[in-house]
């Protein structure tokens, strides 16, 4: 059974919304903020795609956004969005909401951490702490939008989407929702800064071989993605198919028969391109857009969005595959994972 | 009511928490009468902010155990590795024997996947520039993750964090898994370790007890944390009748609704968790008539018992139920695995335990749960957790198939 995308919703470093995305992939430049990191070093300031969720108060009133973390935020704005792009949904009652996420709230989490160590334990911050919890942007999501199906979260560093996707194709195919709100969420806090410096640039002696993606120059990022999905027998897509996932051994396989397709392959959020020989000679049909919205675990689900917007468009924004357009395959090459894309 | 989905073959389960290093020692706690008696947490005894008890499962439960070339793993993927397992002998499977197969990984957790750098970023913010031990540690322990990598498994693989529902949910999406085909076996279960970030943030809540816990008693005052994980290997319920030497219990079917109210509390009227109930049924082709018993959530805290005791007053008059956290602690993201590995082999015996810690009814809950090993009527239970952020999820589990 293929999975319709009814609707995107986006929240990056490159702004807010489709629009935004395909700007971004027009001009091929985004520009980062330089956040200071503390090193043995001295300061080191790292350049990170943030995303910024002033655009949540057309969904949202400000006050209630007042206990609502900059986490949660990205996600509502990414909820939201994807539902207003997919128009109207015929009923609430059968949506499920999938949130994939490499580290959850990570602001949040070490704020709760500050009101330990800081202050005395006993002064240890309830709302932080409940705030904390992997799951608070479903529930915020939930909350704000009256969607009482099932709910779940998934945290598994870069396979988390890929991950959640599984189930979320599982869910239609039963037919236990009638719609998922499937989204990836991840964000910047300076302590994933620090550890990415002391993981990939302080013991990192030379350049890692990349093909395009020339990881050292991409920077951090955060944002959201939801993608509204449903059967495709209960309507057309106004984007594209899922036409199959694939995991473990059977990667390879799908890998040789690429024909009418592109390849579009993140950078992964931690590791190196372990695969680095095996994908030489896929170059011509291989892109990445990292560079657009930076490298965090679910960067996965931002090249799903592009996938899906280049086959609505039925173009390529760099002009090296001139081929008409109907078959995309995204790729994470350190997992063994792909999602192959369909045109209408 | 007509039966939407087939059910899962229980062929195998595991189980470690402080009832017991293994799930025959557990069963073995929860028929002798003896509930293990909480104390303060001893493996961290820095930055507690007041006394409160746990269920801690002792290092002898786990240390001695091979788990993983990598020794730098983390505490829930040493739970979680020694209940896979345990799940995996009971089921007769090998390592080699997996391989030829399409074999998911689905796990529910908490700390498991949370950034708990709670020393490290200590000495971060000190100024200092620790070695990054405990980073790679968070890194190499997701608990599907690990699992899939120890086991050398090839099929989907999934770490889901859904607060305390989490291994429920887990184990119903693995359900969900084999009814589309996508692999010819699934592991599934929960695996939660206590740690100091999870303690102070339940006692600032003000939702744990200072005394060993009382699920459904008058005199309750909240809940008491524990840690551990359970797993069970689940098979299709048409797999070749050839490979099956045994089948442990089924699981029928899964609900799962969120109420959508609030973050931390249920809705006092259980308005998600009789959708999930519902949706569980239905699935299951059961109606609430057959339920012999019911494994509640159980926690301890106010409003946890109330609203369970309201939808089992109003769905399921007249039906036996228990809460099986006065021998485990509340596990968090392991605590619905436990409980339906505790449920299905409660099947297997015929008979279930008394609910530790409750000793006195409550006029405002109305009812109450078992207070003496009850032998079963019937043959067909609910397993069901409720969770922060109003997720509600429940598995109806059988000792028979069809």
């Amino acid at each position: 059974m293929r999975i319709a995308i009814q609707g995107i919703g986006l929240v990056g470093g490159f702004g807010c919304g489709v629009d935004a995305l395909v700007d971004a992939l027009c001009t091929q430049k985004v520009h980062p903020k330089y956040l200071p990191v503390s090193t043995q070093k001295g300061v080191v300031n790292l350049p990170v795609f943030l995303a910024d969720t002033a655009p949540l108060e057309k969904f949202v009133s400000k006050k209630s956004l007042r206990r609502v973390d900059h986490f949660s935020q990205m996600a509502l704005l990414g909820a939201f969005l994807a539902l207003q792009d997919a128009g109207k949904i015929d009923s609430k009652d059968r949506i499920g909401i999938i949130i994939s996420t490499g580290y959850g709230p990570a602001q949040t989490t070490f704020s709760f951490l500050d009101s330990i160590l800081d202050y005395d334990v006993t002064c240890a911050s309830p709302t932080s702490f409940s705030n904390s919890v992997h799951n608070i942007a479903a529930t915020n999501i939930a909350i704000s939008l009256g969607l009482n199906g099932p709910a779940i979260t998934v945290s598994q560093f870069d396979t988390s989407f890929q991950s959640a996707l599984i189930t979320a194709k599982a869910w239609l195919e039963e037919g236990r929702v009638n719609g998922v709100l499937l989204g990836g969420v991840d964000e910047y806090c300076e302590m994933l800064g620090y550890c990415y410096y002391r993981f990939c640039i302080e013991n990192v002696h030379k350049n890692i071989e990349t093909i395009d993606i020339t990881r050292n120059n991409i920077p951090l990022g955060e944002g959201a993605v939801f993608f509204y999905l449903t059967q495709e027998k209960n309507m057309r897509s106004s984007y594209a198919y899922i036409q199959d996932i694939v995991v473990g051994k059977c990667f390879n396989n799908k890998l040789n028969d690429l024909e009418n397709s592109i390849i579009i392959v993140g950078c992964p959020s931690c590791g190196i391109n372990k695969e680095y020989d095996y994908w030489v000679p896929l170059q011509d049909v291989m892109y990445s857009f990292s560079h657009l919205y930076g490298i965090m675990p679910v960067g996965f689900a931002f090249d799903m969005a592009v996938a899906s917007i280049l086959l609505k468009k039925r173009q390529i924004f760099s002009m090296k595959h001139n081929k008409l357009l109907t078959r995309i395959v995204v790729a994470n090459y350190q997992y063994d994972t792909l999602v192959e894309i369909q045109s209408n | 009511m007509k039966r939407t989905v087939l059910p899962a073959r229980v062929t195998g389960m595991g189980c470690i928490c402080a009832a017991g290093q293994n799930l025959s020692r557990c069963l073995s706690t929860l028929f002798e009468g003896k509930a293990p008696n909480p104390s303060p947490p001893r493996r961290f005894s820095k930055r507690l902010s007041r006394r409160f008890p746990v269920f801690e499962v002792p290092a002898s439960f786990f240390k001695q155990q091979f788990f993983s070339k990598n020794d730098n793993i983390s505490i829930t993927a040493r739970f979680a590795l020694a209940a896979v397992k345990e799940a995996l002998n009971d089921a007769g499977y090998s390592i080699k024997a997996l391989s030829s197969k399409r074999v998911g990984v689905c796990v529910g957790t908490t700390t498991g996947a949370a950034l708990n750098f709670l020393s490290f970023y200590h000495e971060y913010k000190k100024g200092n520039h620790p070695p990054l031990t405990s980073i790679k540690r968070y890194l190499v322990s997701n608990p599907a993750l690990v699992i899939k990598d120890v086991f050398e498994l090839d099929g989907p693989c999934q770490t889901v964090v859904n607060a305390c529902s989490s291994a429920t949910d887990a184990i119903g999406i693995g359900l969900s898994w084999l009814q589309a085909g996508l692999c010819d076996i699934v592991i599934a279960g929960g695996a939660d370790e206590l740690t100091p970030i999870a303690y102070n943030g339940f006692i600032s809540l003000m939702i744990t007890d200072d005394q060993p816990s009382k699920p459904f008693d008058r005199n309750r005052k909240g809940l008491n944390l524990g840690e551990g994980a359970a797993m069970m290997v689940l098979e299709p319920y048409e797999v070749g009748q050839s490979r099956i030497t045994k089948t442990r219990g089924y699981v029928l079917g899964y609900g799962s609704s969120c109420d959508a109210y609030h973050h931390t509390a249920p809705h006092p009227y259980g308005v998600g968790l009789k959708q999930a109930i519902v949706e569980a049924l239905a699935y299951s082709g059961k109606k609430p008539k057959d339920i012999s018993f019911i494994n509640t959530h159980g926690t301890g805290t106010l409003d946890n018992d109330k609203v369970e005791c309201y939808v089992i007053r109003d769905m399921f008059p007249g039906t036996p139920f228990i809460s099986t956290k006065g021998y485990t602690g509340h596990a968090l993201g392991a605590a619905g695995a436990i409980e339906a590995v505790l449920t299905i082999a409660c099947m297997e015996l015929g008979k279930i335990p008394r609910s530790a810690g409750f000793k006195n009814s409550d006029p405002e809950l109305k009812i109450s749960p078992v207070e003496e090993p009850t032998n079963l009527t019937g043959k067909i239970a609910l397993s069901q957790s409720l969770a922060f952020g109003g997720n509600n999820s429940v598995l109806v589990v059988s000792r028979e198939g069809l």
